[in-house]
């Protein structure tokens, strides 16, 4: 992950500013809530879970706290997820059962609508009624499948990676780009591991630059993900960078070249 | 999200999902951004204007190592796919922009031969509406 401290030759701003980025607080607010404490996201252990086919999930063992009581999942159990479409992310979900705390496919229930965090809960994150706790998301493919992920020690892992961008035009200054599928959409900062490469045939030099979301104009806390050093072999790289809360990075290419790059893996806010 | 050039038609950049900033850099540079999946930039052009697949071409020689004696040559068939293929193609050879009439879609290039060791590379000269090779013939003393 690129170094996240205010550098010497950058503006000193704080929160709320109306078009700059919070400078001072952002090393802070990594896996840190706004105020100080460190990101708490409810008592939860296991349940992680991976693609099964273009409609299910096959989710590991584990226990949840949903609305104050503690629920379990005894056993891996496959879960169906009817009725998805397209480009879009589904948001899993899991409700107190009607009798007994052990979790079923029963209690389990999915939603393209994002859930929001409860403090008052622990830090966990539901659905507007307050009774689904939810547990994870998986993004759908525009076929409509959904996409081969697995997630564990609080990353999601993108098989094959989710290619984000190719292009023989790219940006020579920072630009933004957003993960878009590849992330939750939760409004919260993030990290992601992104794989790049960069490519041409006659330049020997040309290097791929990636940051961190939402840095400032000056901010020269940039790394080299990718470098080509001789014409026609092209270079390859990977890194960790923390996004904004719009699930942004920032790329550019020295000069003219082909670039891409891909999210392998994206971390479970959740 | 594609960006093409709006001149020669050749697709520059394609992307996932709506990208606001990437699409300004790309209207920057002159391309017309539209909406589109993301696809290979070596597969697909935008001539007429839509979103079209490459023409393949495949090209295959008798052999592709030749004495650089001027004497030693290698034969080179081109073969353009589809139900209806052009009656022509342009091939690059070398430095040099070759006419072939194609006939069903296959045609064979003038022998190639080389006085002095060199690699010949062997390609469509058109890359924005056919995709294929490149073919390299190396000629060794």
């Amino acid at each position: 992950m690129s170094d996240q401290r205010i550098q010497y030759d950058e503006e000193m701003v704080g929160a709320g500013h109306p078009t700059k980025s919070d400078t001072l607080n952002r090393i802070m607010l990594v896996d840190h809530e706004n105020d100080g404490s460190h990101r708490y996201l409810g008592l939860r252990r296991g349940m992680d879970f991976e693609y099964a086919s273009a409609s299910s999930i096959s989710m590991a063992a584990g226990f949840v706290e949903i609305n104050g009581q503690v629920c379990t999942l005894e056993a891996a159990a496959t879960l169906t997820l009817s009725g998805i479409s397209a480009s879009e992310k589904r948001f899993l979900y899991f409700s107190v059962p009607s009798r007994g705390t052990t979790l079923s496919a029963s209690e389990f229930s999915h939603s393209t609508t994002a859930p929001s965090r409860d403090h008052a809960k622990g830090g966990g994150w539901y659905d507007a009624s307050g009774d689904k706790r939810c547990v994870g998301w998986i993004p759908v493919d525009d076929s409509g499948d959904l996409r081969p992920v697995r997630v564990a020690g609080g990353w999601m892992y993108f098989e094959d990676g989710y290619f984000m961008l190719t292009t023989n035009s790219p940006a020579t200054s920072f630009t933004a780009y957003s993960l878009g599928a590849g992330a939750a959409g939760l409004g919260v900062v993030t990290k992601a591991l992104v794989r790049a490469q960069v490519y041409h045939v006659s330049t020997a030099s040309v290097t791929m630059q990636v940051r961190s979301g939402g840095a400032s104009i000056s901010d020269t806390t940039y790394t080299n993900i990718a470098q080509q050093h001789a014409a026609g072999a092209a270079g390859r790289g990977e890194g960790v960078y923390q996004t904004n809360a719009s699930d942004q990075l920032e790329y550019m290419a020295t000069s003219g070249s082909t670039i891409a790059w891909w999210l392998k893996a994206v971390e479970m806010v959740i | 999200m594609h960006a093409y050039d709006p001149m020669s038609k050749e697709l520059k950049g394609a992307c996932d999902g709506a990208q606001p900033e990437q699409s300004a850099v790309w209207q920057a540079q002159g391309l017309t951004v539209v909406a589109g999946s993301l696809v290979p930039l070596e597969d697909y052009n935008y001539l007429g204007d839509a979103l079209t697949a490459k023409t393949a071409v495949s090209f295959a020689a008798d052999k592709t190592g030749i004495a650089a004696d001027g004497l030693d040559q290698a034969l080179v068939t081109v073969s353009v796919a589809g139900e209806t293929p052009p009656a022509s193609i342009e091939v690059l050879v070398g430095d040099t922009v070759e006419s072939l009439a194609l006939s069903a879609g296959e045609g064979t290039l003038d022998p190639i031969s080389a006085e002095t060791p060199c690699s010949i590379v062997v390609g469509p000269a058109d890359t924005v509406a056919f995709k294929g090779g490149p073919l390299v013939i190396e000629a060794a003393e």
